[in-house]
């Protein structure tokens, strides 16, 4: 999932400060389940204005509503009534949501109100780690679906490098080396000895470093 | 429509206070109590929370069961961490987090007790 957290409310009372309605629209993929911007995080941040602003003198109309996704033109349109009536929209979902919002509506200012962290997965209760740079060119497979490119702080394609004590990382202690992850999880397959092969330096022509990348399906087209 | 007292959201855990404790509490004269009674104080959420005060709280309680005494194991703690959030939260939007208190002590506290921690959040 795309994990992102909450600006700071001091910020967000700023960006939001200029409008007198304000939507907060939230996104219910996602950011919902990385507790960033679901319903529940909207009722909260939207009570929070509220009551900031009554606390100013500063009369504003906060609303609130949750999309299923705020990527999708299939379920942004069940927003639409709900941004015509304000002069802004406050979205908790990720970047490429609020994009997509704006893209929409061309006239109301869109602002977010999370900040787009990484590509990962909910480890345990309460904590998120990376685990996917979207360099488009995977290459799990030759490392026992472990990403060495997002996990390990050297980004070794060859490695391990040395330096980790107990399975953890030299750069960072809490970290586990995921190079121990990658041999560990080959013992465990029986596959060990693949990766005595060479894997040679990737091509990053596939990652977004040349700008924005496209992905079209032809059969998809009408 | 408040008659000037001091108006109090209290969120209890029905094992955290006697009945008489609550009945006496929803009778004081010194405040408005708004007494909103769980199964357990886990079940108060951040936006409860938040909800007491749009509704012209100006204090809101949460009152548990003393740690390790949670008849659901962890859910004392679970609504402890949710106040702090809050409370932080609020002092970041400027809103005075200090109206945001736990009262944790369980049957220990009763109602003069109770009150004396109203009036001092309130100072």
């Amino acid at each position: 999932m795309i994990v992102a957290e909450q600006k700071k409310i001091s910020e967000i009372i700023e960006m939001v400060s200029p409008y007198r309605k304000v939507l907060v629209l939230g996104c219910g993929t996602c950011v919902k389940t990385c507790f960033a911007g679901g319903e529940d995080e909207v009722a909260v941040l939207a009570s929070l204005l509220r009551l900031a602003f009554e606390k100013q003198g500063n009369s504003k109309e906060i609303s609130e509503f949750t999309i299923e996704r705020q990527c999708e033109d299939e379920f942004i349109q069940e927003a639409a009534e709900a941004i015509g009536r304000n002069e802004a929209v406050l979205s908790l979902a990720c970047g490429a949501g609020v994009q997509d919002i704006a893209r929409r509506f061309k006239n109301v200012p869109v602002l977010p109100g999370v900040n787009t962290t990484f590509v990962g997965v909910m480890e345990d209760r309460g904590l998120f780690t990376e685990e996917c740079l979207c360099c488009g060119d995977c290459r799990l497979g030759q490392y026992g679906a472990v990403c060495v490119l997002t996990r390990c702080a050297k980004k070794l394609s060859n490695g391990p490098c040395g330096g980790s004590r107990n399975g953890k990382c030299e750069v960072n202690p809490e970290t586990d080396c995921a190079w121990q992850l990658v041999i560990d999880r080959m013992r465990e397959l029986g596959q060990l000895d693949s990766l005595r092969e060479y894997i040679p330096p990737r091509d990053w022509r596939t990652s977004n470093a040349g700008g924005p990348r496209k992905l079209f399906r032809e059969d998809m087209v009408a | 429509m408040t008659d000037g007292r001091p108006v109090v959201t209290l969120f209890y855990c029905v094992n955290a206070l006697s009945r008489q404790t609550a009945q006496d509490l929803e009778n004081a004269a010194e405040f408005e109590i708004r007494p909103v009674h769980m199964a357990c104080s886990s079940m108060v959420k951040d936006v409860l929370l938040l909800k007491g005060f749009e509704a012209g709280a100006d204090l809101v309680v949460v009152a548990t069961c003393p740690p390790g005494q949670c008849q659901f194991i962890d859910g004392n703690s679970r609504a402890r961490k949710r106040v702090e959030r809050v409370r932080r939260l609020m002092d970041e939007a400027g809103l005075e987090g200090r109206r945001l208190i736990i009262i944790d002590r369980g049957l220990e506290l009763e109602y003069a007790g109770i009150l004396k921690e109203f009036e001092s959040a309130l100072e």
